[in-house]
């Protein structure tokens, strides 16, 4: 697997990972990102948190920029992008499904 | 735009406010600017600082608009990525991807001419600034100070100011005290006490306003201080220079 991991990404990996699941609803400036990703997981992200991990999910080239529209600058996913959030999401399933498993059967 | 949020960003490396900052402020405009939103932006700007390189983007165009696909101009650094000669770690004319940004930053001369060039290091730290110390001199290194690090330093001056008034009046007291057998000079030394006494206390108070305040502002309650009631500074006062006991002098 050659996609990057969000896990190498210390405290910003949960936030990554949101900023990716928000994105994959399609492309999203900052507000907007923090509005929706309140809205699917409750959690509100902070300006200095959303863009330290913007800034590094820009580098890793999962997210890029689009043309910003009033000041606001829109980010999307990339290719790359999709197939590392896939890749984590899919991580996060078995997790789930082996931990539901066991407390099914204790 | 508000000061704050503009200092906010101002917190942040230049670097980093060249490719973000305008965006950033776009989004500190469209919330409201509470103390954990300011903590937040804090601790970004010194995550900023601390991990530099994560502001060496892969200087990619903006798309020009959300929905189309990237065109063969904008993304020609995906197809034909400029390949550096593999080396081996370890092996002469090996170089790491930091070396030789380093060196060609010092080809270029961005070294050269640096303010501060030549002289020593100074290493001095701020003590009083605890485990706020790194966070601190981050912040001075960028010109900027935290207003609580200031008010500590104004409480530290009026601390020894208010000492010293204290010294002040204990000596010349203590030479009127042993005139002050006589009516007349105990009622001078009388005045005279309840001079320094009033102004001390009224000090003393303007110091003990500015720990609360302090106090509020630090962000750790490990950093609070002590205050300085009333009453405290009234004991104080009054061990050092002691009013003349006994009968009160006729009217």
């Amino acid at each position: 697997v050659v996609s990057p991991g969000l896990s190498d990404l210390a405290r910003f990996s949960e936030p990554a990972l949101l900023i990716l699941i928000s994105l994959a609803g399609g492309p999203k400036h900052g507000y907007a990102m923090i509005e929706d990703i309140a809205t699917i997981s409750g959690n509100r992200l902070g300006p200095g948190t959303l863009y330290g991990a913007i800034a590094r999910l820009e580098r890793l080239g999962l997210i890029e920029p689009l043309r910003p529209e009033d000041r606001r600058r829109p980010y999307r996913l990339t290719a790359d992008g999709a197939a590392a959030l896939r890749h984590e999401l899919a991580g996060l399933q078995r997790l789930a499904t082996a931990g539901l498993q066991r407390m099914a059967t204790s | 735009v508000n000061a704050k949020k503009a200092w906010l960003l101002a917190l942040y490396p230049r670097r980093w406010r060249a490719r973000y900052g305008e965006e950033f402020l776009a989004l500190l405009e469209d919330m409201p600017l509470s103390p954990r939103t300011v903590l937040d932006c804090l601790r970004g700007a010194l995550d900023a600082h601390a991990r530099p390189e994560i502001t060496e983007s892969p200087a990619r165009p903006a798309v020009d608009a959300p929905g189309t696909e990237p065109s063969a101009e904008t993304a020609p650094t995906n197809a034909t990525p400029r390949r550096v000669k593999p080396r081996v770690p370890g092996q002469p004319g090996w170089e790491s991807a930091l070396d030789r940004i380093l060196r060609e930053a010092r080809e270029r001369g961005e070294f050269d001419n640096l303010p501060g060039t030549g002289q020593p290091l100074n290493l001095e730290e701020d003590p009083w600034a605890g485990e706020w110390a790194l966070a601190y001199r981050v912040l001075r290194q960028a010109g900027e100070t935290l207003p609580w690090i200031a008010l500590g330093k104004q409480i530290d001056a009026d601390k020894e100011q208010l000492g010293g008034l204290l010294d002040v009046a204990a000596k010349r007291l203590s030479q009127r005290r042993t005139l002050a057998w006589a009516d007349d000079e105990r009622c001078r030394y009388e005045a005279e006490l309840a001079c320094f006494r009033d102004g001390y206390l009224a000090a003393a108070a303007r110091l003990d306003q500015k720990l609360a305040d302090f106090n509020l502002q630090v962000p750790s309650w490990r950093l609070q201080r002590g205050r300085l009631p009333p009453h405290v500074a009234a004991e104080r006062f009054d061990a050092a220079c002691p009013p003349i006991r006994g009968p009160k002098p006729p009217p």
